[in-house]
């Protein structure tokens, strides 16, 4: 056995593996969520109200975010317009982005609810978004199952 | 379980309907294995080699060649020739399925994975598999030799080697 040093081996050239993860899974949103992206499949914005505290929640969660109690089954329609609470701008583009640059994320408080949703922001010049702008929801036409169903805000 | 499962008693309300959404995740990357790993993966490609590197001051020999000694913290500049040969020290037959997120599918199963002294310097195990998956053929101490792809499949990396058949030898 004969020892070598790196002289000895001549490196060609570098050598770099392309590969990748493919990690599919599935989310169970649970009876609460369920409820939830099947009316936004019919064009409806469902919220939960919480039992204890009487807050309005959506999207509806199981436990009640402001007094932690269980919310319970109590369900109220929303008429879907809101108003703009803060906003973002997204200009960089990235592989995981399910639209393309540039466009605008917002936190939506929609009328008669206690929380806040975050949507897009769309049919809008970026540079005319200003925060207490009225917005109206904008829905799939062929609801796939998920939160997308609702495709956007826009301004009324 | 003795108990069994029942639905909530009917209450006049609607029962849940349960939903998942699909997340499909895919994660492309490109791995450069470095100029001491690259000297590894070239000779496995190029020339069917077994490359560990030793260390000079405790003489620790490690298959894939590392850059550092884990034990000392020194260099390790020496190269040896390892194998193909070598003695299996540990092994598992894994018969569960399970996905692999590198194939893109569920790894084929039985499948045997080894730890292997390749002949050489005081060699560290070599992590690999064997082609023998019938647990009554394996023991620890048995001797197994490296069989490689056609060159013209191997790509630089370990599964140029196809997996370590059970051979009649003693060391």
């Amino acid at each position: 056995m004969s020892k070598l040093t790196k002289n000895d081996i001549k490196l060609k050239e570098p050598i770099v593996w392309h590969k990748g993860w493919d990690v599919p899974y599935r989310r169970f949103v649970g009876s609460v969520g369920a409820k939830f992206l099947r009316g936004l499949g019919t064009g409806k914005i469902l919220a939960i109200r919480c039992e204890a505290c009487k807050k309005t929640i959506v999207p509806p969660q199981n436990v009640c975010p402001f007094c932690f109690a269980e919310t319970g089954t109590s369900w109220v329609e929303l008429s879907g317009y809101g108003s703009l609470v803060t906003y973002t701008t997204a200009y960089y583009t990235a592989r995981s982005q399910p639209v393309p640059p540039p466009y605008v994320m917002g936190l939506i408080k929609l009328d008669a609810a206690d929380t806040s949703l975050v949507h897009y922001i769309n049919e809008v010049d970026v540079a005319d978004v200003s925060i207490g702008m009225r917005l109206a929801p904008v829905f799939q036409d062929m609801p796939k199952g998920n939160i997308l169903d609702l495709k956007y805000f826009k301004p009324m | 379980m003795s108990k069994k499962t029942t639905t909530p008693a009917k209450t006049g309300k609607t029962e849940p309907e349960y939903m998942s959404l699909p997340i499909p995740m895919k994660l492309p990357f490109a791995w450069a294995v470095g100029e001491h790993l690259g000297r590894f993966y070239q000779e496995l490609r190029d020339n069917a080699i077994i490359y560990g590197d030793v260390c000079p001051k405790c003489g620790l020999c490690l298959v894939p060649p590392r850059v550092i000694c884990p034990r000392c913290f020194v260099r390790m500049d020496e190269w040896v020739e390892m194998g193909p040969r070598g003695t299996v020290l540990t092994y598992d037959v894994v018969q569960h399925v399970f996905w692999d997120p590198i194939l893109a599918k569920n790894r084929p199963v039985p499948y045997t994975h080894a730890y292997i002294q390749l002949d050489g310097p005081d060699a560290g195990a070599f992590s690999h598999v064997l082609q023998e998956t019938n647990p009554q053929h394996l023991k620890t101490g048995m001797r197994v030799e490296a069989v490689f792809k056609p060159k013209e499949q191997r790509l630089g990396e370990i599964t140029d080697i196809l997996y370590f058949k059970t051979v009649e030898d003693r060391k």
